[in-house]
């Protein structure tokens, strides 16, 4: 993790840390699920970033028991046929 | 090599994506899946990536073949890719670069084209479109390689 500064409105900053109370979190913990919230709403609003992310990190449900090497052959003998 | 237009690729283009890049994340447990997935990991959310609709349609044929579950879900995320479609324009252009080509199968020359007239590097695992003359290709391991020797110079 990187440690990073920054200014946060009074009311919001009094808020974080109610919460983080209420729920027996950390303040820190809180504004990092936050962020990462803004970068979830970004990939999913961009169509792109959303396939590359999918493949990128591809669920194990979703994988096939062959190699990528014989997915490979398998579209190159798909094209000879 | 034909000169109808300009042989550009390189970093800062496009990247046209061959179904061998798309298929083989799939695939577990070798260097071809950890590679193409790394590639999608650290390259191909940066750049702009295209599918021509053929790649499409040939990782739909293969996913179903291979019967991987929620197929239509996961075809739904690769959609999101822009796609080059096979349409008269594009079709003209394939016969003007129809002479160039000596050893390419019709579905490779269709993906050939589609990264030459768009300017792209073809990122491919398959080795006669890594020697084609139409347009550049590269693996996902020789491009990662070439962006981290970029940001490294």
């Amino acid at each position: 993790m990187i440690r990073t500064q920054i200014y946060l409105p009074e009311d919001t900053h009094a808020r974080l840390m109610q919460i983080a109370q209420e729920e027996k979190t950390t303040f820190s913990k809180l504004v990092r699920s936050g962020a990462d919230l803004v970068v979830k709403k970004r990939v999913k609003n961009n169509p792109q970033k959303r396939a590359v992310t999918f493949l990128a990190n591809l669920p194990s449900k979703y994988k096939t028991k062959l190699t990528g090497k014989q997915l490979v052959d398998l579209i190159s003998r798909g094209r000879d046929e | 090599m034909n000169d109808i237009l300009p042989k550009r690729g390189g970093l800062g283009y496009p990247l046209v994506l061959d179904s061998s890049v798309v298929i083989s994340c799939f695939g577990q447990g070798d260097e071809y899946s950890e590679m193409s997935r790394r590639f999608f990991k650290e390259v191909a959310s940066k750049l702009e990536a295209l599918l021509p609709t053929i790649v499409f349609v040939e990782v739909a044929v293969n996913l179903y073949l291979q019967k991987v579950p929620n197929v239509r879900r996961a075809l739904g995320v690769i959609s999101g890719f822009k796609q080059i479609a096979l349409d008269s324009t594009f079709a003209w252009n394939c016969a003007k670069f129809a002479p160039s080509n000596r050893i390419l199968r019709t579905s490779d020359f269709i993906i050939a084209v589609s990264a030459r007239v768009n300017e792209a590097v073809l990122i491919t695992w398959d080795k006669r479109l890594l020697d084609n003359v139409v347009c550049e290709a590269m693996t996902p391991s020789e491009f990662l390689k070439k962006t981290t020797k970029a940001s490294t110079a």
